[in-house]
């Protein structure tokens, strides 16, 4: 029974997984060149710059180059790249995408939310049409992506100023783990019904799986370490003080979470990963 | 004893359970509409631009600019009732407005083509790429407006929802779809010359 229910909890966070994972390449960095189109050098040091970009002004400016589109849009693509990468800090939307789909030569400069004062449509339109464009047409690919970067940070520079909390406040956090808590605690209940009446220790155990459980739906939705660590902690002992389960329960509990952390990690790219911002279809397009 | 603790945790189930989704759908559907009138708001206030700078190059082309103005008037002008979400007639009405201007514009556009200093103009070119990106946000802001709606809708037809829209929800109904325009549907003409 307990190991079915398990087997049912993993197959639903996989195929969770699953859903959460359509055909959009991987966040490698700042500049994510699929096509080739960049220069180690070149690559490397619009890394260094975007950067350095962010931490001072906390947007977050991506270049992404691709082989082809597949047949989508362009400015359909990109806005649900930039959302599915989460560019730009979440209550700031300050992210910028410039994306190059080779195979098509199509150039696309995609605004967040909260950067589209400043990187109005016209302005970008004005940047992919005399700065990018022209270089493109000698195949500089260097020297275009460098001359877009360059004229999209001048836009952008100075909207932003960086605030000092930018994650989650505490109190938001805490309201977030709270259904995991409290979806551990019923899982311990049902768990824990068929044992109630035997050893200590079986109960124990018990809420132990529910703060593995809690802790790995808990890491997966959160997406954070220490929040996952409390859903895991609080569901053990929720299960402990209505069930009196053993004290073994809540360190598993929480221990626990190391695995569910790691699945929640792996998503996002090395090193650098979106800040939760979205857009809407702000920026322009063009082509070469 | 455990009767109780069953009651309790039960009351606290129900939270994890859906019990807010239906007027959590609701207010996410409000939103995402409010952005669609938004972004159709945006578009509209481009067109007097728009008009007196193709004018300026090109007077002769006075019937196809009236449409403009006479389409943009009218889909500003439709009057949008408080629960226009869920009176069918009302939403097609204003689609229609809508879909009216979109193909007004997209004339105007075809016409511009015949004009070499028109589409050489900065300020045609700007206020071509602003038009372009209010299109585009309309076509997000719609998607997402139909994403939350189908959120919704679902919802409130399936269980659990269902049984909460009954015992709760009843006063909040499912909302209007976006049909695709009929412009869209219609496969261009090909014209040999």
């Amino acid at each position: 029974m307990l190991q079915r229910l398990f087997i049912y909890l993993v197959l639903y966070l996989l195929t969770a997984a699953a859903y959460a994972q359509p055909q959009f390449p991987e966040l490698s960095g700042r500049v994510v060149d699929n096509a080739g189109l960049l220069s180690t050098e070149t690559a490397s040091r619009l890394t260094t710059f975007l950067a350095g970009h962010e931490s001072e002004t906390s947007n977050q400016v991506v270049v992404v180059t691709l082989p082809s589109l597949n047949g989508y849009e362009i400015s359909d693509y990109s806005y649900q790249l930039g959302r599915h990468w989460q560019i730009g800090q979440a209550e700031k939307g300050n992210g910028v995408l410039l994306v190059v789909a080779q195979e098509e030569r199509k150039i696309r400069i995609e605004v967040g939310y909260g950067l589209e004062g400043a990187l109005t449509d016209a302005l970008s339109s004005q940047i992919i049409r005399n700065e990018i464009s022209p270089l493109f047409k000698q195949a500089k690919f260097d020297e275009g992506i460098d001359a877009g970067v360059t004229a999209i940070l001048q836009a952008i520079q100075g909207e932003y100023t960086p605030s000092e909390n930018d994650g989650l406040a505490a109190g938001q956090g805490f309201e977030r783990v709270v259904p995991f808590i409290m979806f551990g605690g019923v899982l311990g209940q049902i768990f824990l019904a068929p044992f109630l009446r035997k050893k200590k220790g079986v109960r124990g155990i018990t809420s132990g799986v529910v703060g593995v459980g809690a802790g790995l739906v808990g890491g997966f939705f959160l997406q954070s370490l220490l929040l996952g660590l409390l859903a895991g902690v609080g569901a053990a002992v929720f299960s402990y003080i209505f069930f009196g389960g053993g004290g073994s329960g809540g360190t598993r509990g929480g221990r626990s979470y190391g695995s569910g952390s790691s699945w929640g990690g792996s998503s996002s790219g090395g090193g650098f990963s979106g800040g939760g911002g979205s857009f809407g279809g702000g920026g322009a397009s063009g082509g070469w | 004893m455990f009767k109780k603790l069953m009651l309790i945790s039960s009351i606290f189930y129900l939270s994890a359970c859906g019990i807010n989704n239906i007027p959590t759908y609701d207010e996410a559907t409000t939103a995402a509409w409010s952005e669609v009138l938004n972004q159709y708001k945006r578009r509209a206030d481009l067109v007097p631009n728009l008009v007196k700078t193709v004018q300026a190059s090109a007077d002769n082309e006075r019937g196809i600019l009236l449409d403009v103005v006479e389409a943009r008037n009218k889909a500003t002008q439709t009057q949008l009732p408080a629960d226009m979400l869920n009176d069918p007639a009302a939403f097609k009405k204003f689609q229609a407005a809508q879909d009216g201007l979109s193909s007004a514009l997209s004339r105007l556009l075809v016409v511009v083509e015949r004009y070499p200093d028109i589409k050489s103009n900065q300020n045609f070119l700007q206020l071509q790429s602003q038009l372009e990106g209010a299109d585009n946000r309309i076509t997000v802001a719609r998607r997402d407006y139909i994403n939350a709606v189908k959120a919704l809708n679902t919802e409130i037809r399936t269980y659990p929802g269902k049984l909460w829209h009954s015992f709760l929800y009843s006063d909040i109904e499912s909302k209007e779809q976006f049909t695709v325009e009929a412009e869209a549907m219609k496969v261009p003409e090909i014209e040999f010359k």
